[in-house]
């Protein structure tokens, strides 16, 4: 059988099958069913349609409601344990960068008390001329040249070889270098596990 | 938002605010409103012996994530684009055809009068043939339509298309059930 053409009555057929429609969408309806083989038929498989596919297995309402709170409730014991996980891995991470802090802080000041020591001995010239600078035992001998006059070489320190970092904390003043180890000290205080190995930086036994 | 039904009983939207303020009894009340419905569509999409296990599968994930809901579309079309998605994870892993629904499991058309059940039963049988020649899609626009009474715009909420493809899709439906019953 051919398919009736009137694309919106077809729409409405579902809604006069299952009795909403009403008013004048339902007079049109009949009015159209009236004259209309086709709609007819496709009314009857509608029908047909939705009483076979109303036969639906019945479910077990309060046991699905049940399995509903249920799992809410473990849903959110389980969010309230992530934030507490969440949080106690927050307070672990933050020990570590304590940690950090102390282990640079003093690097710094054990590079810093070395350039101290070693500016104690060395020529106060020595300092400003380079930030790395090789010093040997053995003064450069001029090299003789029989035009030019020899230019003459400044006089060189002698002594032991030692290599010394510039920069840093060796560059502090006297007040900002108590500002650091009395930060360093703080650090000291904060920790779990006092560095038994550092100490006897901090205590200037070196 | 409106706080209760035509009938009285209080709406969905109503519901899901005393569920979100600790009040358990409002999923009950939800369970019992749309999980026929829900059974229905199930079944329809080819789930027979774990219909209500798809469907407690709809409620739980639908419950789980009521705090993300924003209304958008009505929780009925939302509990309703949740199961068809379970339906067809499940097909996909299950990796079968959809079950041919035993004859006797169905009441819908029976009769007391042995000649009109067994007509009933091969209409019922000859119907179910024809919805499994069915698309998926057209299956769900099908069955939405036909039984729940969805709109075409409902619809393609569900089947995540345009309205104007859900009509396409239940007219293209209608005509292959109906070629497969002439034949």
């Amino acid at each position: 059988m051919n398919e009736c053409t009137n694309l919106e009555m077809r729409d409405a057929l579902p809604d006069l099958a299952r009795g909403t429609l009403s008013g004048s969408d339902l007079v049109r309806a009949e009015t159209h069913l009236a004259t209309c083989a086709a709609c007819r038929a496709e009314l009857a498989l509608v029908r047909n349609a939705q009483a076979v596919l109303s036969a639906a297995p019945p479910v077990d309402t309060a046991r699905i409601a049940a399995a509903v709170v249920r799992s809410s409730s473990i849903r959110r014991e389980a969010t309230a344990a992530v934030a507490q996980s969440r949080q106690r891995r927050a307070s672990r991470l933050g020990l570590p960068s304590k940690r950090a802090w102390l282990a640079a802080a003093s690097i710094a000041a054990v590079i810093g008390l070395s350039v101290i020591a070693s500016n104690v001995t060395r020529d106060p010239t020595a300092a400003k001329i380079s930030p790395v600078v090789a010093q040997t035992e053995q003064p450069v001998a001029p090299t003789p040249v029989t035009v030019e006059p020899t230019r003459p070489v400044p006089p060189r320190p002698t002594g032991r070889v030692e290599l010394v970092m510039g920069g840093g904390v060796s560059d502090l003043a006297d007040a900002e270098l108590e500002s650091l180890l009395q930060v360093i000290d703080n650090v000291d205080t904060e920790l779990d596990v006092e560095p038994a190995v550092l100490l006897p930086v901090l205590e200037g036994d070196v | 938002m409106t706080e209760s039904t035509r009938d009285g009983e209080p709406s969905d939207s109503a519901l899901i605010a005393r569920w979100r303020g600790g009040d358990e009894r409002a999923a009950t009340i939800l369970v019992e409103r749309h999980a026929p419905a829900l059974s229905r569509f199930v079944a329809s999409m080819g789930e027979r012996g774990e219909v209500e296990e798809v469907v407690q599968d709809t409620f739980v994930r639908a419950f789980g994530s009521l705090d993300r809901f924003r209304e958008a579309s009505s929780l009925r079309t939302w509990l309703f684009s949740i199961a068809r998605n379970l339906c067809r994870d499940r097909a996909r892993s299950n990796r079968r055809a959809p079950t041919v629904i035993p004859i006797e499991e169905t009441h819908a058309l029976a009769s007391h009068d042995p000649l009109s059940a067994a007509v009933a039963t091969e209409t019922e049988a000859r119907l179910h043939e024809a919805m499994e020649g069915l698309t998926e899609t057209q299956r769900a626009v099908f069955t939405l339509r036909v039984t729940e009474g969805l709109s075409y715009r409902e619809i393609a909420d569900v089947v995540e298309t345009t309205e104007g493809a859900a009509r396409v899709h239940y007219h293209n439906a209608v005509r292959m059930v109906k070629e497969y019953l002439d034949e």
